[in-house]
C-alpha cells in the first residue's frame, strides 16, 4: 500500500520495527536528545570499532518521523568515520525518509542527525519534560 | 441566517488542500475570516488611508474615525462605559503583558500573591513569572481535577482555600474563561466575585470566549479582560484590553512616544487622555478599524445561534470521537465545554495524526498549545485539537472521523 504524503511503506514499517532498537553496555558516545515542541526524545549510543562506527543502538519515544528516521540513519552510519558523521548533511537526510527541505516536520527528521553528531561531540544531554 | 449563507461568507472554505476540500478544524488557533471583512480592509487602504489624530484632512479625519469607531464599538460589544475603557493592543498576550508591566510593576511589590490556573495559557503565566524573578511576588495556581466528578475543571474549594490563607497578601487573580485545550467554561462570575471579597482585583482572558459568549464586563464587574480580533473573525493585528477608568487612570504608560503624551518640552511632558495613553506610536489603524466589521458579523449571526451551533458540533464530534477504540480524551464531557476537543490516539503521536489528517485536507492543530504546564499534568508532550467555529458542519466532524479511522488503521 504505497500511499501518496509523508508516510510511505518504508516510514510506517521503520516507525513499528525500528532496526537497532536496543541500549548498548559498550559503547564510546551517548546522548539523549530532544525536541521540547513535540516530545520526541532520541538516545542514541555508539560503539566505535578501529576508527569506524560498529554498533549503533537507540531507544525513543516520539512521531513516526523522528523514530523512523533514527532507524533508518543507525543502519547508514554503520563502517563511518567520525568525519563522515560530521560531514552527514541534513538533506541527506530528508532523502533517506524522502521528504521535502519545505515540509514542516524536518524538524521531526532531523533530530537523529541531531543525536548522532551531538553524541560524537560530547554535547550535553537535553531530555523531554514529558517523556 | 441559514448556515449556507455562513458558509458563503467566508471565501477560504472554498479552497482545495491536497485535492480535497478545506475542512478548517483550527479555530482556537485563529478563526477564518468573513468577506465584509476581507472588503473592508481592502476599501480602508483604497479610500481612507491616512494617519490619524494627526492631519486637519479628509483622509485623516475618516481613518481617526473609523479607528475611534471600531474603539467604540468594541465597547458596546463588551458593554464597557466608553472607548476610554478600551485599549488596542497586538493581541491577547500583549493586552496581559500591558497589565503585568503597567499595572504589576506599580503596585505589586515582594510577597504579594498572583493566582492562575493549571489551564492557562502560556500568555497568562509567563508574565507572572517574570515577575516573580523581578519583585519576588508569588504564583500560586488553581489545579485542575483529573479525575471523576468536576474532571476538567477548576478545583474552586482549593480556590477558596489558596485565596483565604493568602487573604492578606493576594493581589490579583488572573483566569482563562475558556480554556484553549479543554474547553472548560470557568465560572468567572463567582471567580471574580471571591476575588473582589478577598480585596483583590480580578482579570479574565477571554480569548477563547469572545466570539462564543457575549461578554458583559459591568454584570461581570471584571476589572480587565483580554480577547483577540483574530480569534473571533477580525484581521490578525488587534487585541483588546478592557480596564476599568480608574485603575487604567492610576497606572503609568508602558511604551511612550506619539500619541500618548498630550504635551512634551525638553523638560516634562503630560500625558494624553485614555485609552491613548496606552497606545503609543502609530497603531495598527487598518485592522483596528476593520473589527467593527468582524463584531458586526458576530452579531448579526448572534450568540444565540453561534453558541447552539458550536454546541451540536462539540456534542456531535465528542460522541463519535469517544466511541473509537484507544482514543483518550482530555476535559470535561462533550456537552460541558465549548470551543474545543483535545484528545490523543494512543500508538499515533499527535504530529503524525496532525500530518495524516492535512492530507485528507483537515486542518488540526497538535502540540502542547501553549499550555505545557497541563500537559505536564497530562503526562503527554502533544495533544491533538480540534477546534469549531460557525461555518463547521456536521459534515466537516464527518470527514475528520473518517480521516482519523483511516489514519489509525495505517499505524495500529
Amino acid at each position: 500500500m504505497q500511499k501518496k504524503g509523508l508516510y510511505k511503506e518504508k516510514i510506517v514499517d521503520h516507525y513499528k520495527n525500528p532496526r537497532n532498537y536496543k541500549k548498548l553496555k559498550d559503547y564510546d558516545y551517548k546522548i539523549t536528545r530532544s525536541s521540547a515542541t513535540c516530545g520526541d526524545e532520541i538516545t542514541i549510543f555508539i560503539k566505535m570499532q578501529e576508527g569506524l562506527v560498529g554498533e549503533v543502538g537507540f531507544q525513543a519515544s516520539g512521531c513516526a518521523i523522528s523514530v523512523a528516521g533514527m532507524s533508518i540513519l543507525s543502519e547508514k552510519i554503520k563502517g563511518m568515520t567520525l568525519t563522515d558523521l560530521n560531514n552527514l548533511s541534513e538533506d541527506f537526510v530528508l532523502g533517506l525518509l524522502g521528504m521535502d527541505s519545505k515540509s514542516p516536520r524536518v524538524g521531526c527528521a532531523i533530530l537523529s542527525l541531531k543525536a548522532v553528531k551531538g553524541a560524537i561531540n560530547m554535547e550535553e544531554d537535553d531530555p523531554c519534560d514529558f517523556c | 441566517m441559514e448556515q449556507k449563507e455562513i458558509i458563503d461568507q467566508f471565501p477560504i472554505l472554498k479552497r482545495q488542500i491536497n485535492g480535497k476540500r478545506l475542512v478548517y478544524l483550527d479555530n482556537a488557533a485563529t478563526t477564518q475570516k468573513p468577506d465584509r471583512v476581507i472588503r473592508a480592509l481592502r476599501q480602508y487602504y483604497e479610500e481612507h488611508n491616512a494617519n490619524i489624530h494627526r492631519g486637519l484632512h479628509t483622509l485623516s479625519n475618516e481613518a481617526t474615525e473609523l479607528y475611534e469607531g471600531a474603539h467604540e464599538k468594541c465597547a458596546k460589544f463588551i458593554n464597557a462605559n466608553n472607548m476610554q475603557e478600551v485599549i488596542f493592543t497586538r493581541n491577547t498576550t500583549e493586552s496581559i503583558n500591558l497589565v503585568a508591566y503597567a499595572w504589576g510593576r506599580k503596585f505589586l511589590k515582594k510577597g504579594d500573591v498572583v493566582v492562575i490556573t493549571g489551564m492557562e495559557h502560556h500568555s497568562n503565566i509567563v508574565p507572572w513569572q517574570m515577575l516573580v524573578k523581578e519583585l519576588g511576588i508569588r504564583l500560586e495556581w488553581v489545579p485542575v481535577i483529573d479525575e471523576g466528578e468536576g474532571k476538567g475543571h477548576l478545583d474552586m474549594e482549593e480556590l477558596k482555600r489558596i485565596i483565604s490563607v493568602n487573604s492578606n497578601h493576594i493581589k490579583l487573580v488572573s483566569i482563562v474563561h475558556v480554556s484553549n485545550v479543554l474547553g472548560t467554561v470557568n465560572p468567572i462570575k463567582d471567580i471574580i466575585d471571591i476575588t473582589h471579597n478577598a480585596g483583590a482585583i480580578a482579570m479574565i482572558d477571554a480569548a477563547q470566549s469572545a466570539a462564543r459568549i457575549k461578554l458583559d464586563v459591568k454584570a461581570l464587574d471584571v476589572d480587565f479582560l483580554a480577547f483577540s480580533s483574530h480569534k473571533m473573525y477580525g484581521p490578525t493585528g488587534i487585541g483588546v484590553l478592557y480596564g476599568k477608568k480608574d485603575l487604567l487612570e492610576s497606572m503609568n504608560p508602558w511604551m511612550c512616544g506619539g500619541d500618548m503624551i498630550r504635551r512634551v518640552s525638553r523638560d516634562d511632558y503630560s500625558l494624553n487622555e485614555l485609552p491613548w495613553k496606552f497606545e503609543a506610536g502609530t497603531p495598527n489603524i487598518a485592522d483596528g478599524s476593520v473589527l467593527s466589521e468582524a463584531i458586526d458579523f458576530i452579531e448579526e449571526v448572534g450568540f444565540d445561534y453561534i453558541q447552539k451551533h458550536e454546541k451540536d458540533l462539540i456534542s456531535y464530534a465528542y460522541d463519535n470521537l469517544a466511541d473509537i477504540d484507544d482514543i483518550t480524551i482530555f476535559g470535561p464531557g462533550g456537552s460541558d465545554r465549548l470551543g474545543v476537543i483535545s484528545f490523543y490516539l494512543n500508538g499515533v503521536h499527535a504530529h503524525d495524526l496532525a500530518t495524516l489528517l492535512n492530507e485528507d485536507g483537515v486542518a488540526v492543530r497538535a502540540g502542547h498549545h501553549c499550555a505545557m504546564p497541563l500537559h505536564l499534568q497530562f503526562g503527554i508532550a502533544a495533544t491533538a485539537r480540534i477546534s469549531f467555529a460557525v461555518y463547521n458542519t456536521r459534515d466537516d466532524v464527518d470527514v475528520f472521523i473518517k480521516s482519523l479511522k483511516d489514519a489509525k488503521k495505517r499505524f495500529i
